[in-house]
């Protein structure tokens, strides 16, 4: 693509490197206390937190994979679309009330929540464990959408030269979110998003102009790859694609990065207002999807040029390819940017969230006497081993590993669902109930992606002579709250720590 | 009371629009097209922006309150 995108890649990616280590002083506050590290102080208002939460949809994974499902498997790519309306709207209902309770009580983390108000260090640890495994690879995937985007740039991969510059990337990133903590990516998620913006808002204009506007874009595609199918006694993708749209609705909010996002805003008027405003973001989402649409009809699969990047990265090079192929070099250089910083705001959120966890409530009950300034330099250091950690993964595991690993994780953080949502309004749940129903939704969601080969979450449920095949999320998250609240029934009142507004138990 | 049924309303229209963004059997078809898109995928992007405006709405009747 030439020098003059290396050059604007580069000097976009020094900018982001600077605001990362100026934000430590940005509303500045005493980085030794893990609220002001791990959640910027709470003093994140009404556009910064626009910013820090749109931007946990908008990874540099969302730009590449969901574009990539569209490309190779049409339609039901387009299950995203229900899915960020729901979630946003969910959100709305529900987030203000958790925020409430969070900055009543001084919670930095979902498990502090889970743990107060079901006085409950078991069920806290549990949550934690379970929000930690399922953010990882989560993590390790951004480091792929990293990796895509500078194999844009026509750097040499594979060898271990090939993956300096995926490593000076990311130990920057680690060496600016040590010393601010979350400031950084809040600083960075400004002018990430804006790039995003930019290069989403110009591909839906001039590339389907270059392939002859939207209607011969849909007239050139294969009706296959249009519509979703279901045929008699089997709901097909029609199925999956409504499972997979609810099931990571409701997922998204009880993801450790989300929740950060949530808890470092400045009041709850904040956390209203920006769901209030949110589901802006899905309009632009709907034009990422079609990318891969346009990718397809391009022919970017066909061509010598890109032929390298397909085969080592298969559907998921298709977008990288679309810009390389529909934008003159500076401009690709913008949008390869935007990918690669796209990775960098989740990565440093995802890291922190998993570290304040890690620190809060794994290191924190097992240790006496830990001082606050303690507290805050294991999650430090445990953001540091995060990121090295990641890097190590995706450089010596197969990238396969890392996205069913993934896929596992959308099963996992589901289970918490009746822990931390429902429980703002159902005020007779157990902890006994939530412990059983997350041991049998956990097992079922995992025994169900095995029995698939862990190659799709999608689980062939049969049922009445028909099948349904289905998000296993979503499956066994209904199976979990069967046994919560069925346990929580059984057991007498009184008998158990009773959640709600009398004493919650002080996490520090 | 005049407070609490208006929430309830407000609770009921949001459900509707989930409902309806789900129900993928009622959008899943070609035609008619809009701007040369499928309808299926020009009803999810209006269905998208009707979300977002049923938010701001209740948002608002429910009161920038804190």
């Amino acid at each position: 693509m030439g020098t003059a995108g290396i050059v604007i890649f580069v000097g976009l990616f020094a900018l982001v490197t600077i605001i990362g280590f100026i934000a430590a002083h940005w509303r500045k506050g005493d980085l030794d206390q893990l609220h002001e590290w791990g959640l910027g102080g709470r003093r994140f208002g009404t556009i910064v937190s626009w910013f820090l939460l749109g931007g946990d949809l908008y990874t540099a994974y969302t730009l590449i994979a969901v574009p990539a499902l569209v490309f190779g498997a049409g339609a039901i790519g387009f299950f995203a679309l229900p899915y960020a309306l729901i979630a946003f709207i969910l959100g709305f209902v529900t987030l203000p009330r958790l925020w409430d309770v969070a900055h009543q009580n001084g919670y930095v983390t979902a498990a502090d929540f889970v743990q107060g108000h079901f006085q409950s260090r078991t069920l806290g640890v549990l949550v934690a464990i379970t929000a930690i495994f399922a953010t990882l690879p989560y993590l390790a995937l951004q480091l792929v959408g990293m990796e895509v985007a500078l194999a844009g740039l026509g750097l040499p991969t594979g060898a271990f030269s090939g993956d300096l510059p995926l490593i000076v990337a990311f130990l920057i990133l680690a060496a600016y979110t040590y010393s601010s903590g979350l400031r950084a990516p809040a600083a960075i998620s400004l002018v990430k998003d804006s790039l995003i913006y930019v290069v989403i808002i110009a591909a839906a204009i001039v590339i389907p102009k270059q392939l002859g506007g939207y209607g011969h874009l849909f007239d050139a595609l294969p009706a296959g790859k249009k519509v979703l199918t279901m045929t008699a006694h089997n709901t097909g993708t029609v199925g999956a694609y409504m499972t997979l749209a609810l099931g990571s609705a409701l997922a998204l909010f009880l993801y450790p990065h989300a929740t950060t996002g949530i808890f470092a805003a400045k009041n709850g008027r904040v956390v209203r207002r920006n769901m209030a405003l949110l589901p802006m973001y899905t309009v632009l989402l709907g034009f990422v999807m079609m990318l891969g649409y346009m990718a397809y009809v391009a022919g970017v699969q066909h061509m010598p040029q890109y032929a390298g990047g397909f085969k080592a990265y298969g559907p998921n090079y298709a977008v990288v390819a679309l810009f390389l192929h529909s934008f003159p070099g500076w401009f690709a250089g913008i949008a390869l940017a935007a990918i690669a910083i796209g990775a960098l705001v989740p990565a440093a959120v995802m890291s922190i969230a998993a570290a304040n966890l890690f620190a809060r409530n794994l290191y924190l009950p097992m240790r006496k006497n830990v001082t606050a300034r303690e507290e805050t330099l294991v999650a430090k250091l445990v953001s540091l081993g995060i990121k090295v950690g990641a890097i190590a993964f995706i450089l010596l595991v197969p990238v396969e590993f890392a996205i069913q690993f993934q896929l596992l994780g959308g099963i996992w953080i589901i289970q918490l669902f009746p822990a931390l949502m429902l429980s703002l309004y159902i005020p007779w749940m157990r902890r006994e109930g939530l412990i059983a129903g997350w041991v049998v939704g956990t097992a079922l969601g995992t025994w169900m992606a095995a029995s698939q080969g862990f190659a799709t979450a999608v689980y062939p449920l049969h049922l009445f002579g028909w099948t349904f095949p289905g998000y296993a999320a979503l499956y066994s998250v209904v199976a979990n709250l069967v046994v919560t609240l069925g346990v929580s029934l059984m057991i007498p009142r009184n008998r158990s720590g009773s959640a709600g507004k009398t004493a919650e138990l002080a996490v520090r | 009371m005049k407070r609490n049924r208006r929430r309830i309303l407000i609770y009921v229209v949001l459900l509707l629009v989930c409902i309806v963004a789900l129900a993928a059997p009622l959008y899943n078809r070609q035609t008619p097209r809009l701007w040369g898109m499928p309808f299926f995928i020009w009803f999810q992007l209006v269905w998208v922006v009707v979300a977002a405006v049923a938010t701001a709405v209740a948002h608002r009747a429910a009161g920038d309150q804190n």
